[in-house]
């Protein structure tokens, strides 16, 4: 037995503070130890063993000389991100140096800085290459996740979101009640449950990696041509000193509020002087009389009586409806370990009320991770985590109980405060008066009481889940290793909504041709999904030589969907309860709908990877997969797909001052890769039949059986069954490098990509006899630059340290081409209002109808003699193309500064370019009480011509048109393009100030840690002059599959939401 | 073995059993959530359902406001572009996409029934195409007909048919009505039953929508080619053919079952019981000054007991609701009436074909002098039709001085009546054609049939007649008579109307088609004429 001699040392962060879960072994061996939660470790030496290797996620590897007894390793703040490991594709863990590609690594210090809810939408900023959008910006809430550009026209382009190993599933919970079957009328009905990605909890998490490419992701196919979302969650440690468990107690109180209300008019309130009753007490219209402050009766007149007010502006009229949301999380986690085993275990609670009354969002995870040493050459770990989610939100857009539509269309004059008590019978809807008539007392008839809507109106969502994986390995000696992990993501979704019967009268003659009423409706729907991931993989490693060495790794990958749904409910389109307030399948008027599904997809893949290295300065790396799909015919469903990436460390081997001063570190990579994708289940089946149900313009009319009558209809799909796989090929170049004393690091990326052969449903003419039609056609380009950097001005040996960091992506995103002929491709919007795929522009494109325009760009208004000559604007016949919803670039600037135990942290980022569609500005211009509606006058549009009788353009000074019919009549029927709105903005996304307890004060505590905090984020929002609407991240569409790819679609979301709160963090 | 080996070995064979069974595991691609083989009586009643729909929503409302029986509400919004002679394409789609649809239901159900020898089946599938494909060429004109429907590999992957000449289409409707003819034999036992929503089976009740059919399709034609239409009207008289009649009418039947109901009511409820469609001046006046009682049974009455209509196209002019009529129940049209549900959708009438046998005997193309009976005869079926809407409105004929003074209420006929009479549909005919002194009403000037007039002064009672009584039940044919004949000769252009003074000739193609069909011919104006639009 050799002689060994104990080494003791601390390891210590940046700022000179204990560093734990560093790992610390002897070089060319596998002992090795972690550092305790104050940063010390013990470890016994082999007397011949001179090098300790201290590694830590998110710095580099540092090597200390193992001689003396008792060791301080203070790690190098510049180290990190450049160098030491980080996770790649299958999970693999590989050295920085050695990619050929680009990696981003954010560490859960980074990520939950800002506790942000969602561990996506904490990555904000903190990504160069990730566009990432967060539709609501608080618990529940959509996000999106869009690497280096969307690459799919009709498919899903989020990132592959991959949990230790195992690809989890992204379901977009977003759901348009009753029209479950017919997604595209979900943006305008939406109603956001969130997606799945965010059901893990931040807290768990030990760091996040972000491949932005498809050579980084290659080995998950064309899932992983969107890049992926490398998510590791925290482990317990092996140790070998005192055994102790590390517990560590976090509590948060988050309040939020929204974070942009539209602006409003204040000059004129309720009515309608222009072609109505100026002052009608029945009217979602500010179009009436100026305001002047006398008292006025409004509402209806009960009885004999009437309630009165002052005719003035209610400036916070809409603000007074929406309560402060709050949130209260709590999480445990223990952590321990002996030497051949470690644990670590959470429980994370989140509940929350919303911004909406009514409204809450609760989670619960709960998460185990093990791993143990089953004998010398057998390991095993296990992953487990259970989530259970439990919701009910508002609905947006036009659906029956939208609130938003009744609270923003309020008159700039009605005080909603005195609205709330809806048994008050002047805020009734439902009241059944002295002879058991029911009647509705609300002051108007084109809205309802929005604090009855959030009573009665009722969308619930609950979740129960579990993912993770079990990994089996044996390593028979430090050259080979073989493990075989199986994942599993199971999740039981379940929705249920609640739309009222009711039918009311009203008591006032006035409103005697203004009944209310709804012919009330419930559905459930249950989605139960099951994806299963199996990966057996073999690698063997060589040093050949002290220069060159190899590893290679060879595998086998099966994976399979299952997908079970059924969806029933009593639609109030076409159906209705029969009794008020029984919402149950045996209460509906009709036949009740059904439907259920069964979505089954498999695949099977084989792969390999071989790395060579060279003096650890030159990196070759080769990869190739071959998968064979399900969804594909025998013939086409096999694809190859191959990437090599290559790095050159040019710094090392250099010597001298310029290295040691200037240049520290420079690395140039390189990386191409090809990938291929399958189709989706049934996708290439020929038409089938079922069950008819005539769509017409507002919901489907007639539903079979009819009268008893059973009836089908052919599928209105016209199906390709020889659809061949989709292809992205890409490749990227860059450089990491690192200047003075590591004080200055910069990365940066170029890449361009290029899908095609995308499998497309597109609209087929309706002559066809068909509505689709699927083509194998259709290319895609990205291109763009990542630019990161990191600079530390100041760094003293007292402690204080100031860090600023930036990202800039720009991505320009182009369809080549589309089905022979077809220029243009819909991926949402409304007719009119259309958000395409369009050749030779960005995906996502808005094609709106628009002031028609002469050559040289005034806008031509009627005033042709002999014509009604209104002044009005003309309005082009064909939509035309408005700008886009992808941003110019993308940018990110933050700062940390850090000073004993004093942190605080600011990321501010931007989004430039694009647009957005808002409804609220078409609904409030509609309304009057839209702030550019206050000038009222008759007037000349601006910078306008008119046509005059001999068809010559005439300049207009003295045509004047009328603002209302503008507004509420030529905006809401024909030029739909005004309600595109500048989508570029600035975030103070996250802001955080901590203060962790001195040790020397903690050490006469049971605590091993304490930290206070307070932090914010979705803090500040500052938008162009052109929006006075909403936050550009809101969004209807929902985030994944097709219809997320309609983003920059606000028909009336919910709104994004500022959060701001206390915490609190003790370890013992 | 040592461990290292067992686990080599295990993978080895893991690898191998699945290769072999690979292509077991990955067949899970058969969609088991659709029907693959459907059987004909499911396809029939789905096809006839589409039909119903789109001559129910669309062509209806469309139809009814250019045909003047209904205009836009001036407290709703909804069809003010159709108002402004201006609707943007994507107006189009429902219908143009819900006729092709049933189009392809029934291509697909054709050669189902081919294939089973179902005759019946083929011969009613052709003749609601040919119904269809004369809506589709009536509205938009030019549209794909040879080459429709052909979408599936199989059926000739033709994803951008070509759009063929109205002439063409008409001469392939009289084709397909041709093999209707032949294949038509009531005693075939492949009938279908319940699953036929219009005669329940009954081919007899077939033959004559055939013929009636075919007198539509021919009597279109009169102005822009008369040789062939009467020619073909004539081999229709001297086969001997009959038409439609009492108890024929082609309709479907609603039922307040949920889904099951009216289609256009339906739709009102999905917009929130909002009332679009109110009266229009043009039907309402006319139909008062010839104290017609029809304007209680297509309008509904307000609570002065008068009807009333907006003037067309005015809807921005404030109007309080309680000052116009709606349409009633009984064309399915009131919004806030349950009843409405109820509403059959008709797609070929007694009365229509009576006017067209009027029209037929008129032009002297089937044998002579039956004209004027035969226009008094659609005035009745008209009312018949909606007899028991009559019956229901309750409406007080007694002059109550004369009933509360005891001293009795004199019939027409002579007889005294003691107790209170409400109309019934014969007395509605009866003072509409004869007049009744005792209320001082006189006959209705549009019910003196001008037996010795020109043709153009029958052809003027005829066509006008046929209007009145295709009030909101048949309003996208009765437009499209107007269309040829110009009758009746008093409309009036909307007050919103953009395009100036003049009327919208056609339904524009639809965005659906126009962003989708390679072989798009172009966007045509409202006011372009159709092929037989000689007028």
């Amino acid at each position: 037995m050799a002689q060994a001699h104990l080494v003791k040392g601390r390891v210590l962060d940046e700022n000179g503070q204990g560093f734990p879960g560093a790992g610390v072994t002897v070089k060319g061996t596998q002992t090795g130890t972690v550092t305790d939660i104050d940063g010390n470790f013990q470890l016994n030496v082999p007397d011949e063993s001179k090098t300790l290797v201290i590694q830590a996620v998110g710095y580099g590897t540092q090597e200390v000389s193992a001689t003396s007894a008792n060791i301080s390793v203070r790690l190098s703040p510049a180290a990190k991100e450049l160098q030491g490991t980080v996770v790649t594709a299958l999970a693999v863990r590989r050295e920085k140096r050695e990619l050929g590609y680009s990696a981003t690594t954010v560490s859960n210090q980074e990520l939950t800085a800002g506790n942000n809810v969602s561990a996506i939408s904490a990555l904000q900023g903190k990504v160069a290459g990730a566009n990432i959008t967060s539709s609501t910006g608080g618990p529940g809430g959509s996000t999106r996740v869009v690497l280096r550009g969307e690459k799919s026209i009709l498919g899903d382009n989020n990132a592959l979101i991959v949990v230790d190993g195992v690809i989890i599933s992204n379901r977009g919970r977003t759901a348009d009640a009753f029209n479950g079957n017919l997604s595209t009328q979900a943006p305008l009905n939406q109603i956001d449950f969130g997606n799945s990605a965010n059901d893990i909890n931040p807290e768990d998490i030990e760091s996040v990696t972000v491949l932005e490419g498809p050579a980084a992701a290659a080995l998950y196919g064309s899932i992983g041509a969107n890049g992926a979302i490398m998510i590791t969650t925290k482990t317990g440690k092996n140790r070998t000193g005192k055994k102790k468990t590390e517990i560590t107690y976090k509590a948060t109180y988050t309040e939020s509020d929204i974070l942009k209300y539209p602006d409003f008019q204040h000059k004129y309130g309720q009515g309608n002087i222009y072609d109505g009753i100026a002052d009608d007490r029945r009217e979602n219209f500010s179009w009436g009389l100026p305001f002047d402050g006398k008292l006025r009766p409004w509402g209806q007149i009960i009885g004999d009586s009437q309630r009165v007010k002052p005719y003035s502006d209610q400036p916070d009229n809409i603000k007074s409806f929406f309560n402060k949301a709050q949130t209260m999380e709590n999480y445990v986690s223990l952590a321990g370990g002996s030497e051949n085993s470690s644990y670590f275990m959470s429980i994370g609670t989140l509940n929350n009320t919303g911004v909406i009354p009514n409204t809450f969002y609760d989670k619960y995870n709960i998460r185990f991770n093990g791993s143990t040493q089953l004998s010398n050459k057998f390991y095993s770990t296990i992953n487990v985590n259970y989530i259970n989610v439990s919701s009910r939100v508002e609905a947006g857009g036009q659906y029956a109980g939208s609130i938003y539509d009744n609270v923003f269309e309020t008159a700039r004059d009605i005080p909603i405060w005195e609205l709330k008590d809806i048994n008050n019978v002047f805020n009734s809807m439902q009241y059944t008066d002295a002879s058991g008539v029911n009647r509705y007392g609300y002051y108007g008839a084109y809205t309802k009481n929005p604090y009855w809507l959030v009573q009665n109106y009722d969308n619930r969502e609950k979740t129960d889940r579990i993912l993770g994986d079990v990994l089996l390995g044996f390593r028979p000696n430090e050259n080979i290793d073989i493990y075989d992990r199986f994942g599993g993501d199971i999740s039981a979704d379940r929705a249920f909504y609640k739309q009222p019967l009711y039918s009311s009268i009203a008591f006032d003659p006035l409103y005697a041709q203004n009944p209310q009423s709804g012919p009330g409706g419930y559905e459930e729907s249950y989605v139960n999904s099951l994806s299963l991931n199996n990966d057996l993989i073999a690698t063997y490693k060589k040093e050949l030589s002290d220069d060159f060495g190899f590893d290679v790794l060879g595998g086998y990958n099966m994976r399979l969907s299952n997908t079970t749904s059924l969806l029933s409910n009593i639609d109030p389109a076409n159906n209705g309860l029969k009794e008020p307030g029984f919402y149950n399948f045996d209460n509906a008027q009709g036949p009740i709908y059904a439907q259920n599904l069964l979505i089954q997809t498999r695949s099977l893949g084989l792969y390999g990877t071989a790395d060579f290295k060279y003096k650890n300065r030159l990196f070759l790396d080769l990869t190739a997969r071959n998968d064979w799909t399900s969804t594909l015919l025998t013939g086409n469903n096999s694809y190859f797909y191959p990437s090599i990436n290559t790095s050159w460390v040019f710094t090392e081997g250099m010597k001298g001052k310029f290295k040691d001063n200037i240049l520290n570190y420079g690395k140039l990579r390189a990386g191409y890769a090809s990938v291929g994708h399958g189709a989706s289940a049934y996708q290439n089946n020929p038409p089938g039949y079922s069950k008819t149900q005539i769509q017409t313009g507002f919901g489907a009319t007639n539903v079979f059986p009819f009268n008893s009558q059973p009836g089908y209809d052919i599928q209105n799909v016209i199906a390709d069954s020889a659809l061949r796989p989709e292809r992205t090929d890409s490749w990227e170049v860059g450089a990491e490098l690192s200047f003075f004393h590591n004080r200055v690091n910069i990365t940066a990326t170029y890449y361009y990509s290029l899908s095609y052969d995308e499998i497309l449903t597109v609209p087929a003419a309706p002559e066809t006899g068909f509505s689709f039609q699927q083509v194998n056609l259709g290319d895609v380009q990205n291109k763009g630059v990542e630019l990161t950097a990191r600079v530390t001005p100041i760094s003293t040996p007292s402690g204080f340290k100031w860090e600023l960091y930036g990202t800039y992506s720009q991505n320009v995103n182009k369809v080549l081409s589309l089905e022979n002929g077809l220029s243009q491709v819909t991926l949402g919007g409304f007719l009119g209002m259309g958000i395409d795929a369009a050749v030779g522009r960005p995906i996502g494109s808005f094609y709106a109808i628009d002031l028609l325009h002469d050559p040289q760009g005034h806008v031509v208004v009627n005033g042709t003699p002999g014509t009604q000559t209104t002044g009005i604007p003309l309005a082009t016949t064909t939509p035309v193309y408005k700008g886009t919803f992808q941003p110019r670039f993308i940018a990110s600037w933050g700062t940390n500064l850090s000073y004993k135990g004093f942190a605080l942290n600011l990321l501010f980022v931007t989004k430039q370019g694009g647009v957005f569609y808002s409804r609220n500005k078409n609904n409030m211009d509609f309304n009057g009480t839209a702030a550019e509606t206050v000038n009222r006058d008759p007037q000349v549009f601006p910078n306008s011509v008119y046509v005059n009788s001999s068809g010559q353009y005439v300049t207009n000074t003295s045509i004047k048109y009328s603002p209302y019919y503008y507004y509420s009549n030529t905006l809401q029927t024909t030029i739909y393009s005004q309600a595109l709105v500048d989508a570029s903005y600035i975030k103070l996304q996250e802001a955080s100030l901590y203060y962790s307890i001195p040790d020397k004060v903690l050490r006469r505590t049971p605590f091993g840690g304490l930290q206070v905090g307070v932090f914010g984020n979705n803090l500040i929002l500052w938008t162009p002059k052109g929006n006075k609407f909403d936050d550009p991240e809101e969004g209807t569409s929902g985030v994944t599959g097709a219809n997320g790819n309609a983003q920059g679609f606000n028909f009336t979301a919910r709104p994004s939401l500022r959060n701001y709160g206390v915490t609190l963090k003790v370890s013992f | 073995m040592s461990i290292k080996q067992k686990l080599i070995i295990g993978s080895i064979i893991g690898i191998s059993l699945t290769a072999s069974s690979c292509k077991k595991y990955l067949d899970v691609n058969k969609d088991p959530n659709v029907l693959k083989n459907p059987t004909v009586d499911v396809l029939l009643p789905t096809s006839e359902v589409y039909i119903a729909n789109a001559m129910g929503i669309d062509m209806e409302i469309n139809g009814s406001i250019w045909a003047q029986y209904w205009t836009q509400n001036p407290n709703s919004s909804q069809y003010r572009q159709l108002e402004q002679y201006q609707p943007t394409a994507d107006v189009y789609d429902y219908p143009w996409t819900n006729l092709y649809i049933a189009g392809e239901d029934l291509f697909q159900l054709d050669k189902l029934a081919a294939s089973q020898n179902k005759k019946q089946y083929m011969a009613i599938d052709i003749l609601l195409r040919a119904y269809l494909f004369q809506v589709l060429t009536d509205a938009f004109g030019d549209v794909p007909f040879t080459e429709a429907l052909r979408g599936q590999i199989q059926d000739g992957g033709i994803t951008s048919p070509h759009y063929d000449p109205q002439q063409l289409i008409y001469k392939g409707i009289l084709a397909y009505i041709d093999r209707a003819d032949s294949l038509i034999n009531p005693n075939d036992p492949s009938t279908p039953g319940a699953d036929d929503l219009i005669y329940g089976g009954n081919m007899n009740q077939w033959q004559k929508f055939a013929n009636t059919l075919r007198l539509r399709v021919l009597m279109r034609l009169s102005e822009k080619d008369p040789g062939t239409a009467q020619a073909g009207i004539a081999a229709l008289y001297s086969s001997g053919a009959a038409f439609l009649g009492s108890g024929d009418d082609a309709q479907v039947n609603f039922t307040t079952t949920a889904g099951s109901r009216n289609p256009l009511y339906t739709q009102e409820v999905q917009l929130g019981n909002t009332q679009n469609v109110v009266g229009s001046k043009t039907c309402i006046d006319s139909m008062n000054s010839n104290n017609d009682y029809r304007a209680y049974v297509f309008y509904e009455a307000l609570s002065n007991g008068l009807v009333a209509g907006i003037a067309q196209g005015n809807y921005s002019q404030p109007a309080n609701p309680g000052t116009y009529s709606i349409p009633s129940q009984y064309v399915g049209a009131d919004a806030n009436n349950s009843a409405s549900a109820t509403a059959p959708v008709k797609l070929l009438t007694e009365y229509e074909s009576l006017f067209l046998q009027a029209e037929a005997s008129a032009r002297g193309w089937a044998p002579a002098g039956m004209d004027s009976s035969l226009f008094y005869q659609g005035i009745q079926a008209n009312i018949q039709a909606y007899a028991s809407a009559f019956a229901a409105q309750n409406i007080l004929l007694a002059d109550t001085a004369g009933l509360s003074s005891g001293n009795g209420f004199v019939l027409p006929n002579g007889d005294t009546l003691r107790t209170p009479v409400y109309l019934t549909p014969s007395y509605a005919y009866y003072a509409y054609v004869k007049g009744d002194t005792l209320f001082g009403i006189s006959p209705a000037y549009w019910s003196q049939y001008p037996s010795g007039g020109t043709l153009n002064d029958k052809l003027r009672f005829i066509i006008t007649q046929k209007w009145f009584s295709m009030c909101g039940n048949q309003g996208f044919e009765a437009w499209t008579e107007w269309r040829r004949t110009g009758y009746p000769d008093f409309f009036v252009i909307s007050k919103n109307s953009i395009i100036g003074n003049v009327f919208p000739r056609r339904f524009i193609y639809p965005n659906t088609s126009l962003t989708t069909n390679l072989n798009f011919p172009g966007v045509k104006s409202v006011t372009t004429k159709v092929w037989w639009d000689v007028r």
